[in-house]
């Protein structure tokens, strides 16, 4: 299923004149603190017009955050040794009047005003926590980040559609970084 | 072992159903595979790919065939295109009309009423609610008017009072940049504060902020209510300015019924944006479903139909092989049905007629048999077979036909029986005396028929017979004829010469004694009869002396004629031959010979004394037939007949001739028409050729005189003929 999205994605980026919106990683990092490992990173969310008034609309949208880590090898593609991801949800609620986010991974919970409060906290990543275990840092290796919107956590009939639809299938570059092992 | 195809289609159908049911279900809100739809869709789309690239393939394969004109194809393009056409009608009317049904299903669940409703709620229960928040916000006011006027060591206390008093559960002080300063919660495990976004602060700079909010922190049960709480911000200037955040939990049933008011309103709203998307979607579903069952049951169908017409296939495959002659062909039986049953008919009919066609082969090569065997026997009878068919059309003919008839049969297969008259005028008359017997339907009869070829008289015994079939039907005649001329001819040869040997003997024998008697009555009586009597017997002595010696002359001729000598062959030049004997007759012999011949005669294998004879007999035959002078031309040349090379010579004169009606008996014995002739000499040249193998005829078409062709066999050096 991914490997379609992939290549669905590819198709539809291909296809599509970049819009003023998407979602782009600025930075990001890996900590070790014990048996933890932690990610820190800076996104910014530009949601389509599409997103918006579905969001609008009451249809919850669930951003994951997918964090791996690589080794390179010279001869074949790079192995992926370790992936984690995290699952944020965003929601808004007509009678409070507030955009909610939803850290799924760790269950917890904030309210927004404004949507751009939401997704700027959306967007501020310090310091969670990765579900264990831990990986090793390999040598040569290098960890990456990319964000997409998950529409597999769609209601099912936007599904189909969303797939083929660059206003709902926004991903970011995977961003990368050199680990120190 | 071999699936039932039956069972094969149920676990096809079952296989389909399977991910479509699956599917149909996901689409259902609550279910649980909710979140497998696009795997179920999937699955269902590529399996519909899968079907359609199966029913592709076969359709072009069927097509192939059909334009390849296979067995069988034409049935079964035939059938395919019906069940297509009546499978596809009545589910795409099925389609059309439960795609229009879902259609305005969906759009009944939206209506003015209800959105006006629905936001009608929301705006109460937001007035119901904002009652409250004016109340608390003014009631935080004071609550912050209260801590201004407290000196700092004791703030923390006063908002502990504060707190108490005033129902909230939760009091922070806050800087303008979040920070907290200080905190009181009726909660004893509280950790951190609930802390306002920074956004909250900005808005809560002029006049305070007051707003729902969901409980923040730890979430909540799924199935529990989030809870709502009312967060106030006001500004509270005391040496420097801060914020007061007040969080006031709503009652237990208000909570539940917000709660319920947003989620319905929550709902709707989604529903009011996924209007499209679900048309789409069940319109998505509902097209797989269709088009997923017709295309197996179109495979189904292909799969179904090739199990029918194979056997069909095989039975035209059959019949092909029996048109082409292969009667050998047997086709399995691959279903005990009725196809079955034709299938072992069709085994039993080529079984049927494989045993005919031997039998027929059998029959047919005995009758080959019968045929070179009667063919064998007829090619070596010397008798010549014909046979005519019902329409008296020529059949069949033997060598020995073909050489006494002296046709080429092959010329005239087939023909009606004129044709034999056509080819050879010689037959006119045998094909009139055999149609007359044809006519007359006579059962069995024999004639002799006498013929008159270009070289003399031919005499066939023909004997005649009509052939009947098996059922007495009449399929023709068969005529069988024997060459008998040289058996006639030996029979008078053999009478004659019967007859001239006991005239010779009967005569011979007393003609000396009445000659020695006549001489000596003359001795005794001549010297005691007066002169007168003297002169009547010597006169009538030497009358009885010469008729005597003509008798003994003719006796003599008679002996020649009876006397069958051997031929002593030998090569012999004609050319030659005929200028020896030419030189024996000057013209003081009152005949003048003219000689013609051709410049390359052939040398023959001949008896030289007798052909001398032949041709002294002709030479005197014309002098006796004729007045002096009288004219002899003699002339020779090659001709061919019947297929062999003759060589012909002629001899004529210019006396009276012969009448034609006695042509054919101037060569038997004692016919003559001189005065003085034995009526010998014509016998005596016919049985010389004859003994050659030759022939001599009077030539009918001349008539300066007579003139007689002799055909001699030109035969290689050794041959030796027999006499005939």
């Amino acid at each position: 299923m991914r490997l379609i999205g992939l290549l669905l994605g590819v198709w539809t980026l291909s296809v599509t004149a970049a819009g003023d919106y998407g979602f782009r990683i600025r930075q990001a990092s890996l900590a070790r603190e014990g048996e933890l490992t932690l990610l820190s990173a800076a996104i910014d969310y530009r949601f389509s017009p599409t997103l918006i008034d579905a969001l609008r609309h009451g249809v919850p949208l669930v951003l994951t955050v997918d964090t791996c880590i690589h080794r390179s090898r010279r001869s074949l593609w790079d192995q992926t040794l370790w992936c984690r991801a995290l699952d944020f949800r965003l929601q808004y609620y007509p009678l409070a009047q507030v955009y909610r986010v939803v850290d799924e991974t760790h269950r917890f919970q904030r309210s927004f005003p404004r949507l751009d409060a939401a997704l700027a906290a959306l967007g501020r990543l310090e310091a969670i926590a990765l579900p264990p275990p831990s990986p090793r840092f390999p040598r040569r290796g290098y960890a990456s980040v990319r964000v997409r919107l998950n529409i597999e956590r769609l209601p099912w009939a936007l599904r189909p559609q969303a797939y083929f639809s660059p206003d709902w299938f926004l991903r970011s570059e995977r961003y990368r970084w050199p680990l120190s092992g | 072992m071999k699936i039932p195809l039956s069972l094969g289609l149920v676990a096809l159908f079952a296989i389909i159903l399977v991910p479509l049911h699956l599917m149909s279900s996901a689409t259902q809100a609550a279910s649980e595979l909710n979140r497998w739809y696009s795997w179920l869709l999937l699955i269902n789309v590529v399996g519909s790919l899968l079907l359609l690239g199966l029913v592709a393939a076969n359709l072009w394969w069927l097509v192939r065939q059909f334009r390849r004109r296979a067995a069988g194809s034409r049935l079964a393009l035939r059938m395919m295109l019906l069940f297509v056409f009546l499978a596809l009608t009545p589910a795409t009317i099925v389609f059309y009309y439960s795609f229009q049904f879902l259609h305005r299903s969906i759009d009944s669940w939206f209506d003015v009423e209800i959105d006006r409703a629905m936001d009608s709620s929301l705006e109460l229960s937001k007035a119901a609610l904002a009652q409250r928040m004016r109340t608390l916000l003014e009631r935080t006011r004071h609550l912050g008017e209260a801590l201004a006027q407290v000196p700092e060591e004791v703030r923390i206390i006063e908002l502990d009072r504060l707190r108490a008093r005033s129902d909230a559960a939760e009091l922070t002080l806050l800087t303008r940049q979040g920070r907290i300063v200080a905190v009181s919660s009726g909660s004893a495990d509280l950790i951190l504060p609930s802390l306002p976004d920074i956004s909250l602060l900005t808005l809560a700079r002029d006049f305070g902020y007051v707003g729902l909010d969901p409980a923040p922190g730890p979430v909540a049960d799924r199935k529990a209510t989030s809870l709502l709480q009312i967060r106030v911000l006001v500004p509270v200037d005391l040496d420097a300015p801060y914020f007061l955040q007040a969080l006031y939990p709503l009652p237990a049933r208000l909570n539940e019924l917000a709660h319920t008011v947003e989620q319905a309103y929550a709902h709707y709203q989604q529903m009011v944006y996924l209007r499209r998307s679900l048309k789409f979607s069940f319109s998505l579903t509902l097209a797989l479903i269709l088009s997923l069952s017709m295309l197996a049951a179109i495979w189904a169908a292909f799969l179904s139909i090739r199990r029918i017409v194979a056997p069909v296939k095989m039975l035209v495959q059959g019949t092909r092989a029996v048109a082409q002659g292969n009667l050998d062909k047997r086709l399995p039986i691959l279903q005990k049905d009725d196809m079955g049953f034709l299938v072992s008919s069709f085994n039993t009919m080529t079984a049927h007629l494989a045993r005919a066609r031997d039998e027929a082969e059998r029959s047919r090569r005995e009758v080959e048999d019968q045929r070179a065997y009667l063919e064998t026997v007829l090619g070596h009878l010397s008798s010549g077979v014909l046979t005519l068919n019902e329409q008296t059309r020529l059949n069949t003919a033997n060598q020995a036909a073909q050489k006494i008839l002296g046709i080429d049969f092959q010329t005239v297969r087939g023909q009606p029986l004129r044709a034999l008259g056509e080819a050879n005028p010689a037959l006119k008359d045998l094909v009139r005396r055999i149609r007359d017997h044809l006519l007359e339907r006579d059962g069995v009869w024999q004639e002799e028929i006498h013929l008159d070829t270009g070289h003399g008289q031919k005499v066939l015994l023909c004997r005649g017979s009509c052939l009947l079939g098996a059922d007495g039907r009449r399929l023709g005649a068969v005529l069988v004829f024997d060459d008998i001329t040289a058996l006639v001819q030996a029979q008078k040869h053999a009478a004659w010469s019967e007859m001239a040997r006991r005239l010779a003997h009967e005569i011979k024998n007393p003609l000396t004694p009445i000659q020695l008697a006549a001489e000596r009555l003359q001795h005794k009586l001549g010297p005691q009869v007066d002169e007168r009597g003297g002169q009547v017997l010597e006169r009538s002595t030497r009358t009885i002396v010469q008729q005597v010696e003509a008798l003994k002359d003719m006796v003599n001729a008679f002996s020649e004629y009876a006397r069958l000598p051997k031929l002593k062959r030998q090569p012999v030049d004609l050319g030659i031959l005929i200028d020896e004997v030419v030189t024996l007759y000057p013209p003081t012999s009152g005949v003048e010979i003219d000689v013609d011949l051709s410049p390359e005669l052939p040398v023959l294998q001949a008896d030289p004394l007798r052909l001398r004879q032949v041709l002294h007999n002709l030479i005197k035959n014309a002098l006796e037939a004729g007045q002096p002078p009288v004219h002899v031309e003699i002339g020779a040349r090659v001709t061919e007949s019947q297929g062999q090379p003759w060589l012909e010579w002629w001899v004529s004169d210019n006396g009276p001739g012969i009448a034609p009606q006695r042509a054919q008996q101037i060569f038997d014995p004692y016919v003559t028409t001189k005065s003085k002739g034995t009526g010998l000499g014509l016998a005596i040249v016919r049985k010389i050729i004859e003994e050659h193998g030759g022939s001599i005829q009077l030539d009918p078409a001349w008539r300066q005189g007579a003139r007689f062709i002799i055909r001699l066999p030109i035969a290689t050096a050794n041959q030796e003929h027999s006499h005939a």
